[in-house]
């Protein structure tokens, strides 16, 4: 597993990085939302050392982290902004790396390149954005890394795609038991494929939980009541939005949705009450709303 | 252990792929080579000369810059560095193999241009360019890897890579600069001669650059500097390495103290340049006017640097300490030289001494020449033709010339002079006067001191050695002595024959009028530092009028002999005029017999 302890880092005298935590687990993976310009790139660079963090320790498997040590063989990092070498192929790319990656499969590799449908003999920079994705993509799996790091690896590609592609990575996530960390803003994409997020703002880790308990501890609730509804307290729960259309109220709860009924029962008598479910992105945006972020109103 | 660190186990095979990468560029290069050193000027000149050569070595220099930089270029692109460094082989471990990879195609480029001298018409050995271009092409590789390292910008970094392998001429620059300074803050110090000993004695840069070597064997001291050069400069790219900040790529300059660097270099060398070109003014005007230019280019450097044209509280907190640095130099300088300038030899002290007019001193008797600063005892001893004293007497003389410049700088005339004591301890004390000749304040001391120099028969003998000398003057074998009469009408010549003159009668005759010529003349320290005769009809300064030397009959005489003497001359030219009476005389008397 791989783990981040009290990370930090300073770009001059602005700090990118504060004490980030992060704990992804073999055979899972692990879904790194933010706001723009949070620092997720740049904490994805710490992990394979292009950066060099000024304090904290990335652990894998135990052991720590650093330019030379061994277990960082064992990574492989896609970048949002691609580089392929000058005049390279796909299969020139391949010949290269596979004197980098000591577990790199030939065989893989042209199976998956037949199945993205990718020219191995044409110009890299050549090919479109989405297949220029699409080849970094193949060329990681294909080295069989223990550790993938993947930032923004969907943006450009179609759903057909992308539906290619989260097939052959969770199957490979569950064959090899490969920890993977996806950066992405697609969050609808990464709603159906994490195992754990870590939702950062402003260089901070707000929040890192496996995706199911979160949606376990947040939820939205709809109701009408029969008279007008005045925010309510309890212990075990936390209203943490409202809203009305009509004479229903919507609430997003955080904690014991059954404690919230309860509440609300003492207090009212119930007309309708449901639970729904949220999505990623719905949860993105009541986290961030909590440290004040996407909450001001555009005044003309 | 170490080995493992500083390379993948398969280095072998990634060496052989970057080679591979490499070769569309190699093969480029080696026709831009073919076509420029052989195939043109077989067409054109019908042969390959040196010269060709030399364009191809010129060639090899570009094309391996061009080629590090490129093969370093990673750094300064975000996107590249991202996707190389995030492959499993270490930093140290990427650039060692690119450094092998652009040696191996170095050493190609050098085979075929080795291969091409072969054919063409030279008339010096290949191996002697390669004496120095294999160490500074070895050097210039890590050098460009190191500065690709230290910059985040490709242009920037082929700058740094010419900043950096000039970096000791740039420091002997403003070294240079300041020896200028101590020369105008302390009286008798000449900063060539400060230089010079300083180059010659302690900052070996014919060593470091290896053109010591270009006319001199290759000893173990090539190798070992061969080998310090490129231990010390991979020790700073591995260093450097481990500590750069890859997260500034795309800055000109990733380290502060690199940057910090070369915003002071640029801040000393842009007023020196521009000060050593004007090369006016006295030491205030040149202190601001340096002050003013150091400020001005720091600033644009720091500008330029920064991509600001804020210049941040640290670059002002770091001119000001380098401007106090500098002050604080003039000053300590001032003071310790002080104790220097006034110091004078006491006479007991001295074993010999010299005294010139010019730093380079050359001896015809020898037939070597020795700058002021490398002059021993040894070459004192052995050229006797130079004008050295070991008199007492003419010892205080030119004792007593040094007190009175160190007390009045005015002269009369082209004031420069060299005072070169050779101390009995073994040290040599050197001193360079440049006297004020706009003074209006002369009042002719300098001449008095050393008028008894100038009258010693150390002295005559030195400098008219046919006249004074009777051993030299009696083993010359003299042929003809050729008399050329000017006066402002007319030029005669007459040859006379060396059976037609009485040498001791005419010696003698030269001897009376050259006694009454240097007990009289008034431009002893003209005579005493240049050691010749001196015109003694021009303008005499010191009694502040001027006499028509038109008006003036002149002798040129000529004394030729049939072999060359043991000063390794075979002529010499004495010049007279009409008051040396006897010798005109003797001379009239001559040209009677001869005209009968």
């Amino acid at each position: 597993m791989l783990k981040i302890n009290d990370l930090s880092k300073k770009f001059k005298n602005f700090e990118v990085l504060k004490s980030i935590n992060i704990n992804a687990e073999s055979s899972q993976i692990y879904g790194l939302i933010g706001s723009n310009g949070c620092g997720k790139t740049t904490l994805l660079k710490h992990i394979i050392q292009v950066y060099k963090q000024d304090t904290g320790e990335i652990f894998y498997k135990g052991t720590k982290i650093d330019e030379i040590s061994d277990v960082i063989k064992d990574f492989y990092y896609v970048q949002d902004d691609l580089f392929f070498p000058y005049q390279h192929t796909l299969n020139m790319l391949f010949n290269y790396e596979k004197l980098l990656y000591k577990n790199m499969s030939k065989d893989k590799f042209d199976k998956l390149a037949k199945f993205f449908n990718l020219d191995k003999n044409k110009n890299l920079n050549r090919l479109s954005k989405g297949q220029k994705k699409q080849a970094a993509f193949v060329l990681a799996i294909a080295a069989n890394p223990k550790v993938l790091l993947l930032d923004e690896i969907v943006d450009g590609l179609d759903a057909v795609v992308r539906r290619k592609f989260w097939n052959v990575l969770i199957q490979d996530v569950i064959e090899r038991e490969m920890t993977v960390i996806v950066s992405s803003h697609d969050l609808k994409e990464l709603d159906n494929i994490c195992d754990k997020v870590g939702i950062m703002h402003q260089g901070t880790i707000i929040k890192e939980e496996k995706l199911e308990d979160i949606k376990d501890n947040i939820k939205r609730v709809q109701f009408a009541v029969d008279s007008e509804f005045k925010p309510i307290e309890g212990e075990s729960f936390k209203v943490v939005k409202t809203s009305k259309i009509g004479s229903v109220y919507f609430c997003v709860i955080k904690g014991n949705v059954d404690e919230f009924k309860k509440a609300l029962e003492n207090k009212y008598k119930i007309l309708v009450f449901d639970e729904l479910p949220m999505n990623l992105e719905e949860i993105f945006i009541t986290e961030l709303g909590g440290v004040g972020y996407g909450i001001e109103d555009f005044i003309s | 252990m170490v080995l493992k660190t500083l390379f993948p186990k398969n280095t072998g095979i990634l060496i052989y792929d970057r080679l591979y990468a490499k070769k569309n560029w190699l093969l480029i290069s080696i026709a831009i080579l073919l076509i420029t050193v052989v195939l043109l000027p077989i067409l054109i000149l019908g042969k390959i000369r040196e010269e060709n050569i030399i364009i191809g070595v010129v060639e090899i220099f570009i094309i391996v810059f061009i080629n590090c930089i490129m093969s370093f270029n990673y750094f300064h692109d975000s996107k590249k560095l991202s996707y190389y460094v995030s492959k499993p082989i270490t930093n140290i471990q990427k650039v060692n193999i690119n450094i092998i990879t652009n040696i191996i195609f170095t050493v190609i480029l050098l085979g075929i241009l080795m291969i091409i001298s072969n054919y063409a018409e030279m008339y010096f050995s290949m191996f002697e360019i390669y004496k120095l271009i294999i160490p500074w092409l070895l050097v210039g590789i890590l050098i460009s890897a190191l500065s690709c390292i230290l910059t985040g910008n490709s242009i920037i970094a082929g700058i740094s890579t010419i900043i950096n392998f000039t970096l000791p001429f740039s420091f002997l620059a403003i070294i240079s600069y300041m020896f200028k300074i101590l020369e105008d803050v302390a009286l008798g110090f000449n900063a060539d001669i400060l230089l010079s000993n300083f180059v010659d004695n302690y900052y070996r840069i014919d060593y470091l650059y290896f053109y010591r070597y270009i006319d001199n064997k290759i000893s173990i001291s090539y190798f070992v500097i061969l080998i310090i050069l490129i231990i010390f400069v991979y020790s700073l790219i591995y260093f450097l390495l481990k500590r750069r900040q890859n997260e500034r790529t795309g800055d000109f300059i990733v380290y502060d103290g690199y940057k910090n660097l070369i915003s002071v270099l640029i801040a000393c060398l842009a007023p020196i340049g521009f000060l050593t070109i004007i090369n006016e003014g006295d030491f205030i005007s040149k202190s601001i006017s340096f002050f003013i230019l150091s400020a001005l280019s720091y600033y644009i450097i720091v500008a330029i640097l920064e991509k600001s044209f804020r210049v941040s509280k640290s670059s002002i907190k770091l001119f000001a300490v380098f401007m106090i640095i500098l002050f604080l130099f003039i000053q300590v300088a001032n003071i310790a030289t002080n104790s220097y300038e006034n110091y004078v030899p006491n006479n007991s002290d001295v074993e010999s001494v010299y005294l010139g007019d010019s730093t380079h001193i050359y001896s015809k008797y020898l037939e070597e020449g020795v700058h002021i600063s490398n002059l021993d005892k040894d070459f004192m001893i052995r050229a006797e033709d130079i004008q050295v004293y070991t008199e007492k007497e003419n010892i205080e003389s030119v004792i007593n010339l040094h007190k009175e410049i160190i007390d009045n700088r005015s002269f009369y005339n082209y004031g420069r002079i060299v005072i070169a004591y050779n101390l009995k301890n073994g040290k040599m004390l050197i001193r360079y006067y440049e006297l004020d000749v706009n003074s209006e304040s002369y009042d002719g001391k300098k001449d008095d001191a050393i008028k008894p120099l100038v009258n010693s028969e150390e002295f005559k003998k030195k400098t008219f050695k046919f006249i004074y000398d009777d051993e030299y003057a009696n083993n010359l074998d003299i042929n003809n002595i050729i008399i050329e009469i000017n006066s402002s009408e007319s030029t005669e010549v007459f040859e006379i024959y060396k059976d037609e003159i009485d040498l001791d009668k005419f010696r003698n005759a030269l001897k009376k009028d050259y006694d009454a010529y240097l007990a009289t003349n008034n431009n002893y320290l003209d005579l005493a530092r240049r050691g010749r005769y001196v015109e003694r009809f021009e303008q005499n300064y010191k009694q502040k009028d001027t006499i028509d030397t038109y008006e003036i009959v002149t002798y040129s005489i000529g004394i030729y002999n049939q072999s060359i003497d043991k000063y390794k001359k075979n002529s010499e030219n004495l010049t007279i005029d009409e008051r040396f009476i006897n010798t005109v005389k003797y001379i009239e008397e001559l040209i009677k017999v001869k005209q009968q």
